[in-house]
């Protein structure tokens, strides 16, 4: 079974604030989505910025997230308008321990600054720890893009290590920093979410954790 | 005579109320992430200014919500810094 079956397939609907997340199709992929890779601003502070992508690497990233045991690969979409405006990427990394990374992309440049992550990230983030069992999530970016580092430590994610140098931004040597955030410090951040059921349909894996990313079937 | 380095409370008031015009004028405790008047982007800008104007450098460490949640917070934060850059 996939992560995506596990977590209800296509029906399954996690609702935010500002934004609501469900999974994606090939149906999903069009121009805009391929502009949002293509676009060297979005894509400034990640991996992706000296690629091209075409829509086939699109269709496959995708098709290979929902085929996976261990990726849930979610759209957001706006709650004001129900634009796909970006997505989040929640990837178990140890089943075993309950740690997850979680990374996201708002491609909609109009959507910046609106508190968009914010909200997709908490919702995806409460879903892994209380749907899926999570026990701790992290995330990483390179120390230039401190957009970032405020919205991990806005989550309630902790600093846990500098990679000195470990990274090339505008040709120079940067630091990436990894944070790390378990369930008492997100709900400190977080008071409202707790105990909030906030995805349909009813999806609880807690106990069920060592199947996750097992290829359980 | 000019102040060089003036008191940074009335400077990031002006700052704020002008780059992110809130509904209101912020006063030095108005809860300014909670109430999403500075979101992650906008933050960019507001350690940008605070770096610039009151020539301090503001480590990763300290690039969380705590020290930018209120006028008075950030205006901690940059003594801290001063302080840690004169000790050093």
């Amino acid at each position: 079974m996939t992560l995506l079956e596990a977590c209800g397939g296509s029906a399954l609907r996690i609702q935010g604030g500002k934004t609501w997340l469900r999974a994606l199709s090939r149906a999903d992929i069009g121009p805009r989505y391929l502009g949002w890779l293509n676009d060297p601003e979005i894509n400034e502070f990640t991996s992706r910025r000296d690629r091209t992508y075409v829509t086939e690497d699109l269709f496959a990233y995708l098709d290979s997230a929902n085929a996976s045991d261990d990726r849930l690969l979610l759209g957001i979409f706006t709650n004001d308008d129900d634009m796909h405006v970006g997505n989040v990427l929640l990837h178990i990394l140890d089943a075993d321990a309950g740690v997850a990374d979680i990374s996201n992309l708002i491609g909609e440049r109009e959507y910046w600054g609106r508190g968009i992550i914010a909200d997709a990230d908490s919702q995806a983030i409460h879903f892994g720890f209380q749907a899926l069992g999570l026990a701790k999530f992290v995330m990483g970016n390179i120390a230039p893009h401190r957009a970032s580092t405020f919205k991990s430590t806005s989550l309630g994610a902790k600093l846990e290590a500098k990679l000195r140098g470990q990274a090339m931004f505008r040709d120079q040597r940067v630091d990436v920093l990894r944070f790390g955030v378990f369930p008492d410090e997100f709900y400190d951040a977080h008071p409202d979410l707790h105990n909030r059921i906030t995805w349909t349909p009813a999806v609880t894996l807690s106990s069920e954790r060592p199947a996750i990313g097992k290829g359980a079937d | 005579m000019n102040d060089p380095m003036p008191h940074p409370a009335p400077v990031l008031v002006e700052f704020i109320d002008t780059t992110y015009a809130p509904p209101a004028s912020v006063t030095n405790d108005t809860e300014l992430v909670r109430s999403e008047v500075v979101d992650s982007y906008g933050i960019l800008e507001l350690i940008t200014f605070i770096e610039t104007r009151f020539d301090v450098k503001i480590p990763d460490e300290d690039v969380q919500p705590n020290n930018f949640r209120t006028v008075d917070a950030m205006c901690a934060m940059i003594a801290r810094l001063r302080s840690e850059d004169d000790a050093a």
